[in-house]
């Protein structure tokens, strides 16, 4: 596996841990009255295993396994794009659990956002030229 | 394609017609089956996410990664099955005990609940613990 796919489905698969582990609160929460308070992180949690965790595991599986190109300075097409698809996803994660946790402010839920459209961005740049068929450049 | 992985997928396709058999009960005109499937349904959700979704990761991610080394080309079998057969019994035992009307049905339901909890962080934990080292640079280990 290429470096940037290793960093991607490493972090991922550590989201799908926090994730799930938000998740197991979420539903103690619901089991058990005097942890109900813990039902309020249900957002954190849709956030940490869906953003953090399935969509990353995606982005990072495709940037290993997708047909790569013949000639280029990188066999992977345009890493720059996908170094700024995950580096904006990330950013936005953390972002949203620490607006979630101490702002609650919506200018900056507004942020997080952006951040995540400009990731999807990347991510179409980095991403159509290489869904092609193998053995051509 | 190895065993557990068809077993990850197998069980993910029948989650996935479960998932939407309970939507379609849901959308049901009103009347008990309506009301019986509209608490069902966090569920039914969790029977797409984790039952479904999951699965399919997991299975396939099992299958294709990288191997682990040539005594143990994909890692810690024990690891892998036991995500498979907690994140299984924990996603059934949420259907059966998650929704308020189990409470009518029979006794004991939030020691279900609680059980599942445990069954299912354990799947995922099993899965992460089983993936990490098969995520590695191309020639490491």
């Amino acid at each position: 596996m290429p470096v940037p796919a290793v960093i991607t489905l490493r972090m991922a698969v550590l989201y799908l841990v926090g994730g799930a582990t938000l998740g197991a609160m979420v539903l103690t929460g619901k089991a058990l009255p005097p942890y109900a308070q813990w039902i309020t992180l249900f957002p954190l949690h849709i956030v940490w295993i869906a953003i953090g965790g399935f969509v990353q595991f995606t982005l990072g599986t495709a940037f290993w396994i997708l047909p790569k190109f013949a000639t280029g300075p990188s066999f992977y097409g345009n890493v720059r794009a996908f170094q700024w698809c995950i580096g904006a996803l990330n950013v936005g994660v953390i972002l949203y659990t620490v607006n979630f946790v101490v702002f609650q402010n919506d200018l900056l839920g507004l942020g997080v956002r952006v951040l995540w459209v400009i990731a999807a961005v990347a991510a179409g740049v980095h991403f159509f030229p290489r869904i092609k068929p193998f053995q051509h450049s | 394609m190895p065993r557990i992985t068809r077993w990850f997928l197998k069980s993910a396709l029948i989650y996935l017609v479960c998932a939407i058999g309970i939507e379609i009960l849901a959308a049901w005109p009103s009347g008990p089956v309506h009301r019986i499937a509209i608490e069902l349904r966090p569920s039914a959700f969790h029977f797409f996410f984790v039952g479904w979704l999951s699965q399919m990761v997991f299975g396939v991610s099992h299958w294709l990664f990288p191997i682990f080394s040539r005594s143990e080309p994909r890692g810690k079998q024990w690891l892998i099955d036991t995500s498979f057969v907690a994140l299984n019994i924990g996603i059934v035992l949420r259907f059966f005990s998650e929704a308020p009307f189990w409470q009518s049905v029979y006794p004991g339901t939030q020691t279900v609940l609680l059980l599942s909890i445990v069954l299912q962080w354990v799947g995922f934990v099993a899965y992460a613990a089983h993936i990490w080292p098969r995520i590695k640079l191309k020639g490491h280990g």
